[in-house]
């Protein structure tokens, strides 16, 4: 190893000491400053969601329940009035989130890659109990783009706004909500930004040939979504692609057994007597995206496509299971010639919570993914630790075993390049303010 | 009579503050429920509120919770049924580490604050 990479280790290992040490404090994003709540009231480990943060999430970023009455801590302070009648957040509702992180992978030139960080700016509130609204910024990010084996910061890779809308809630007095502008669609369970590892989701992240698609990518969208009931939640929408008239759609359905309702209201569970649903919770959900890409410089064909996908979330105390899948098809997805393409991605992934408060997740991850182009068998175990609520460190290893396809063999199996294989070695911290 | 003055402005100044039937002690994040003001038959449960709950926060917000009646971080009313729901809530934290025979035990002592708090 050489000078500058003991010198990285060591700087790394002592903020890791020093932060191990700092004691505890208060995260302070723009939802915890409006709310004067932690970040542990909607996190296990930022921004990892639990299941209170998602009913706060799918409400529109309202605290749930009926409007606040008589709060313990609310003044008669007359800017306050004006305030709240003008429908102004009381403070700015604005936030940052910084990620410095380390790679090592052999195969590269530069083994030891430590010019990876990102500045994003994010920004979130309601405006009184009628509207949410998100965005975040990317104000800089360095570093080779996740495309790459070590890539670990956004695609774009440049400033660009990468969410902003805002959502009607429940629009004229009816339970659904209208969200309309940049955003992630409601596909998959969890939004991209809601995972431990530095590393994303296969099933969010992956593209098939020269397709800029990406299930977990935002999108220009309009969507139409709501409860029905308290545990199941429904999400139909339509995506606007630049430079073309064609419109795409997607819809979405999960529903959740045991646990935190989506209207944020804990379950029944006897305190005289002991059931396994007093802990468990179990998510199910299932989703369907069709499109048509067109890139006249690339081809003449237009790629019409489509995925479908299953997610299930299973929590049990300390322990948490995910299971994500995404079944893909492409009639044309390098839009040189009609060559259908048929993908399939596979997720699965158990965490373990330790720590009281919770500090510290390990958990390991599996991927399957076949792109149409390759096979990829990825292993990633990470230990994730958050000496305070808004400081996150990672420590992470993926194994990638990847396999060019060659077509298919007389029996209709795909016959495989003799394979390559990656070892990259993470370092990640990020932290809000 | 100096002497009795200075006592009573020690005993203003340190003393229990009391809210409708409840006593505490300190003030903001001190802010505690006087253990003088436990009867001996909930001693054991606020024991276990006393070192189980401020892992994760300060005793004010229970203390703030039963005084007003109202949850001071949701604005929700802060009644029997809040007890319950806030006990089962952290039950399934995973991080609470609480039993569900301690979370019944504080879910007992906020009601009968609650009831004294209410008197």
């Amino acid at each position: 190893m050489s000078y500058r990479s003991r010198c990285a280790v060591a700087a790394l290992t002592v903020l890791g000491l020093v932060l191990a040490y700092a004691g505890q404090a208060l995260a302070i994003p723009a939802f915890a400053r409006q709310n004067k709540a932690e970040c542990s009231t909607c996190h296990t480990i930022y921004p990892t969601l639990n299941e209170f943060g998602e009913a706060f999430m799918k409400n529109s970023y309202v605290w749930p329940g009926k409007p606040k009455a008589a709060a313990a801590n609310s003044s008669p302070d007359a800017r306050k009035e004006a305030m709240l009648l003008a429908g102004i957040p009381e403070m700015i509702p604005v936030s940052f989130r910084a990620s410095l992180d380390a790679a090592y992978d052999p195969s590269q030139e530069n083994k030891f890659d430590l010019s990876t960080r990102a500045l994003q700016l994010q920004a979130g509130g309601a405006f009184r109990r009628l509207a949410g609204f998100f965005v975040t910024y990317n104000a800089y990010t360095e570093g080779p783009p996740k495309s790459s084996s070590t890539g670990v910061t956004p695609s774009n890779n440049n400033p660009d706004l990468q969410e902003l809308f805002v959502q009607w809630r429940h629009a004229f007095g009816t339970p659904i909500n209208l969200k309309a502008g940049r955003f992630e669609p409601d596909l998959t369970l969890w939004k991209t930004s809601n995972r431990l590892t530095i590393a994303d989701l296969a099933t969010q992240e992956y593209r098939v040939g020269d397709s800029p698609f990406a299930v977990g990518d935002p999108q220009d969208a309009l969507e139409l979504n709501g409860t029905i009931g308290p545990r199941v939640f429904a999400a139909a929408g339509i995506v606007n692609r630049k430079e073309q008239n064609t419109k795409e759609g997607y819809g979405h359905l999960e529903c959740r057994i045991g646990g935190t309702d989506y209207l944020g209201n804990e379950p029944e569970v006897d305190l005289d007597s002991d059931s396994i649903w007093d802990y468990l919770s179990l998510t199910v959900g299932g989703y369907g995206y069709f499109g048509r890409n067109a890139d006249a410089e690339l081809g003449p064909y237009n790629d019409d496509y489509y995925r479908a996908g299953i997610d299930a979330d299973l929590l049990y105390k300390r322990f948490r299971l995910r299971f994500s899948g995404v079944k893909g098809r492409d009639n044309a997805p390098n839009y040189t010639a009609r060559n259908v393409a048929n993908s399939l991605v596979m997720v699965g992934e158990a965490q373990y919570l330790f720590g009281s408060p919770v500090n510290l997740i390990g958990l390991f991850r599996y991927e399957y993914v076949d792109d149409a182009s390759g096979i990829s068998r990825n292993y990633i175990p990470s230990l994730v630790f958050a000496p305070i609520q808004n400081v996150k460190l990672t420590l992470e290893y993926q194994y990638k075993a990847e396999s060019e396809h060659l077509g298919r063999t007389d029996s209709n199996d795909i016959a495989l390049l003799p394979g390559t294989i990656n070892r990259i070695g993470l370092i990640g911290a990020s932290f809000s303010f | 009579m100096k002497t009795l003055i200075t006592a009573l402005l020690l005993v203003g100044i340190c003393a229990t503050t009391s809210f409708a039937g409840i006593r505490t002690l300190g003030r903001g994040a001190t802010l505690t429920f006087d253990p003088a003001g436990i009867p001996p038959a909930y001693k054991k449960n606020f024991e276990i509120m006393r070192v189980r709950c401020v892992k994760c926060h300060t005793l004010e917000r229970a203390v703030v919770a039963i005084q007003t009646g109202v949850a001071p971080i949701s604005g929700q009313p802060f009644d029997r049924g809040a007890t319950r729901a806030y006990g089962i809530k952290m039950l399934r934290k995973p991080d609470s580490n609480m039993s569900k025979q301690e979370v019944k035990s504080v879910v007992e002592l906020m009601n009968y604050l609650l009831d004294q708090a209410a008197r």
